[in-house]
Parts: C-alpha cells; structure tokens; sequence
C-alpha cells in the first residue's frame, strides 16, 4: 500500500485529540500547560497566548459544576449538560450522569468518569457527583 | 489610526420581504431586493456600486454570489463572517475603505431563508470533537449555560428574561411588519416547552425567512444625496471565543470591550442614546448587553429591564421592531438592527417612532456570544 502520510523529520505523529483519545482510552483526562504553568483546553500544538509548545498533563479528575443546563431532546428524558471546572484549573463541557438531573447544582463537586456517548464511539469523559448532597 | 466620527453616513435602508417567502426564493434573491430597494432610497443606481460586503450562511462565497447576481465588479469586498454581528462588523469595515478611497458608494446585504428551508439546512454546524458528542441544543444550551451561570452569581431570574421577550412582543404589535401578532405574557414565556433549561421556546428568537441592505457613503457625498443621511459616529469590535466551552467568563461578553471602543469614537455615552437595539438571540443576551456596555452595572440587567422598563412608554426604549423575539430572525439578525436605528432616526419607525431620536446605538452579536460588534448612529445635528 502507498504510504500517503510522506512524513519528514518535522511532521508530527500524533494529532492533539489523537493524544487525548489514547489517554481517555485508558481512562485518563489529559489537558494542557503554558510555560508558565497555566492550565488549558482544548489541547492545541502551541500554547494560547504565548505561542509555545505545550506541556501535557494528567487531571486527578475532580471538579464543580460551573454552569448547568437540562437539554431537552425531543422523547428523551433531560440531559444534564454542563460546564465542569477541574481542579487544575481548566474547563470543559461534559455530562453529569445523575438519576435526579433535575437537582444538580452549580457548585456541586464532581468526579471524571470515562464512557463512549454514543455507540461505536471512543470513550469520553463524563462526571458524577462525589458526595451526597445534604 | 481609527476611522474619523462622522465622515461617513448610511443613506439608504431597506428590508427585503421578511417571514416566510416565496417558495424557491433564495438567500441572494433577498440580498438583491433589499439592494434595490435601498438604492432607489438614496438615488443611486447599481453602476455606482463599488463596494460589496455580505454574508450569509447558507452560501460559502456570498460576495460572488451576489456581484454576480448584480453584474457588477466591486473593486472592495468583504465576506467576513461572523454570525449575526457580521454586517455591523461589515459597516466598520466599510468605513474605513471609504476614508482610505478604496471604494465610494458601499453596499452591505444580508438574506436568509431558513424559515423556508428550515434551520437545520440554512445553518449547518461544524463538529466540534470536544462538544457535540455531548449533545447540546446549539445555539440555544450555549445561551443557556450562559443564562444559568447569571442566575447563580446574580440572581437574575426567569421571570427577568421573560420581561425581555413580553416587552419585545409589546413593541412587535406596534410594527406590521414583525412576525407575531399576538400578545404575550410573562406567565406565557414561562410555561412554554423548555429547551435547555433556564430557556423555554419564548426565551428563543424566531425562526424566519428575511433580509436587508444598507447604502453607506461619505459625508460629503450624502451632501449630494436627496436624502436625509445617518451618520456613523463609532464603532467597535471583537472576537473572544468561537465554542462556548472556551468563553473565558460566561457572563461577560466582547461587549465590554467594543462598547467602550464605539462609545470613546463617538464621544457619547449611553445615556445619549435614544434608541438602543441589542441583538436579542435569548432572553438573556440583552441583559448581558446593557450591562457590557454600561447601561448598567454587571448583574443588574435582570433587575434593569423589570416592571417594563425596557417595553413601550418605559424609562429605555429597547429593541423597537420587536427585535429578533418578535419581528424578524433569518439566523444574522444585525443587518435588521441596524435597519431599524437608521430608520428611527430617519423618523420612519411609524407607530413606534422614538419622537426626535437623534442618536442611536446597535450592537451584534455572533456565534454563541463570541462576536460582538457595536455601532453608533446620529442625525446631521449629533456630527
């Protein structure tokens, strides 16, 4: 087969997402640094703001419910959509799986899981509730 | 260097049809009777056009499309967009061309007809890889998470963004050309079907076919004009973020910073503005308008716009067609905005006319609140 891909020494093997699927198949959330230390999402190949090469890193994968919104499909029970703060100090859009989506709170603390979100997808990351709400 | 207060004015406005058009009409075949009509509202004719800024999203190279649909060949063009602030981006843009000789009579155009074709197929979006799987109801959860985020650190509440959609219906009953042509109550706006929760369907801007053009040329040639030229006295600019995971703080938009820009060109401030048109996408986008641009302290917009204040005989006189709630939303609603600050200047806004309004502001939005595009119009007087 003919190798279309014509890599030279500079051309790089790996996309951003590519990185970050393969440490969300093993069940890591990955994200990124700045040179100064400053955490990022999505990853990028330079850094936003600086114009650097990134540093990747591994979340420990807690977090708060940032902002929240129950999404209404048509036929389908509420979504819990929401915009989870991580504790390294990046931001991203995820589910909350909860049974009770209607009690979810902004501030609520949360934990990383990993799931496909839809057949035959990769495995991405969603979060739960860590604690029971008083 | 920044454009000169008042060396250009808007001299012709016009809407194409607006709702739900004829079947098979097309975008461009919109562009082109807003184009003429606004033409013929200023005096001038096709062959003066050498300007040509446009968007729309259901075609990819709007600027061809349209020169050639005109049969004209503008020597300066711009495509830029946006979303729904492109043409207040486009009329800055254009402002600049005009003082740099790159062009003299600018015709900026917009027409849609996702009503017809339905939004989904005007308005395709990309896949984000970080936000689709995901799901949301875009635009709407983008809004939403925005919404709710306010609510949290400011108490807003529903009941605040359904004072928005009620006081845009109020004014809409007064245009016969706006979409509805109904009543609407808070309580209406609150039991409608929910979203993405904190926005209900009312919460949401309308769905329709539309478009419209504007005529823009320097001061001294709308001397020449037999018309009553609009002057553009600032404007201001910016992009903060395209997905709305990456909104650095969702409850402050780029209208904090090109409020401030159109406001400083123009040497006014929000209390001189006789009427304000804030790109009404959701209930909660002109509460975080007034508040960027400095109607208000931020977290005060919910309370601002309550008990009316923001509807017909109230102390801010908001959105005035009815806006994008209630009068006319073909997906880049700016362009219509824009029309009607010319046109309530002009003293042209019939039953809803501001009497004397001198100086008026509209501000764009685009995206999920990531564009933001600010501008300032005023009658011969206000230069």
């Amino acid at each position: 087969m003919k190798d279309e891909t014509q890599l030279t020494e500079n051309s790089l093997t790996q996309s951003p997402h590519g990185r970050f699927l393969e440490h969300a198949a093993r069940g890591e959330l990955a994200f990124q640094r700045d040179s100064t230390g400053r955490a990022f999402f999505p990853p990028r190949l330079i850094a936003p703001k600086e114009g650097t090469d990134p540093t990747w890193d591994v979340s420990v994968g807690t977090g708060a419910i940032h902002s929240l919104t129950l999404v209404r499909h048509k036929g389908e029970a509420p979504l819990a959509l929401a915009m989870i703060d991580l504790d390294e100090g990046f931001r991203i859009m995820s589910h909350v799986d909860a049974a009770d989506p209607e009690n979810l709170r902004i501030g609520d603390r949360v934990k990383v899981a990993f799931r496909p979100l839809a057949d035959g997808q990769p495995p991405m990351p969603v979060f739960a509730l860590t604690e029971e709400r008083a | 260097m920044t454009s000169k207060r008042g060396s250009v004015a808007v001299v012709g406005a016009a809407e194409s049809d607006l709702g739900r058009v004829a079947d098979h009409m097309t975008p461009i075949d919109l562009m082109a009777q807003a184009v003429q009509r606004a033409l013929v509202d200023c005096g001038l004719r096709l062959q003066d056009v050498d300007g040509l800024f446009t968007a729309t999203s259901q075609v990819r190279m709007a600027p061809l499309a349209l020169a050639e649909y005109l049969g004209i060949r503008p020597s300066y063009f711009d495509g830029t967009n946006i979303g729904g602030s492109s043409f207040m981006s486009h009329l800055a843009h254009a402002h600049a061309a005009i003082e740099a000789g790159l062009c003299s009579v600018a015709v900026i155009a917009y027409g849609s007809t996702q009503r017809s074709v339905s939004r989904a197929a005007a308005s395709p979006r990309e896949y984000n890889a970080y936000e689709t799987p995901y799901r949301p109801i875009l635009p709407t959860s983008a809004y939403a998470l925005s919404a709710a985020r306010h609510m949290h650190l400011y108490g807003t509440t529903r009941e605040q963004m359904a004072e928005v959609a009620v006081a845009a219906r109020q004014w809409a009953l007064m245009n016969p050309k706006a979409w509805e042509k109904e009543p609407l109550t808070i309580d209406d706006v609150l039991s409608a079907r929910m979203i993405s929760d904190p926005l209900t369907v009312r919460d949401c801007c309308l769905v329709t076919d539309g478009g419209g053009a504007l005529v823009l040329v320097s001061a001294e040639k709308a001397r020449d004009l037999d018309v009553t030229p609009i002057y553009v006295l600032g404007h201001g600019e910016t992009l903060s973020h395209a997905s709305i995971s990456s909104m650095e703080d969702l409850t402050v938009t780029g209208a904090a910073q090109s409020g401030p820009q159109a406001f400083a060109m123009a040497g006014v401030t929000p209390a001189d503005m006789d009427v304000t048109i804030l790109y009404d996408a959701f209930t909660i986008t002109p509460i975080l308008f007034l508040e960027d641009l400095g109607y208000c302290p931020k977290g005060e917009g919910g309370r601002f716009v309550s008990g009316g204040a923001i509807a017909p005989g109230g102390s801010l006189a908001l959105n005035t067609n009815g806006g994008g709630l209630s009068y006319c939303h073909p997906g880049m609603y700016g362009m219509l905005g824009m029309i009607e600050a010319v046109q309530q200047l002009r003293g042209r806004s019939g039953k809803r006319q501001v009497d004397g309004a001198r100086m008026a502001l509209a501000h764009g939005n685009g995206g999920v609140l990531s564009s933001q595009c600010t501008v300032i119009f005023g009658t011969a007087d206000t230069v």
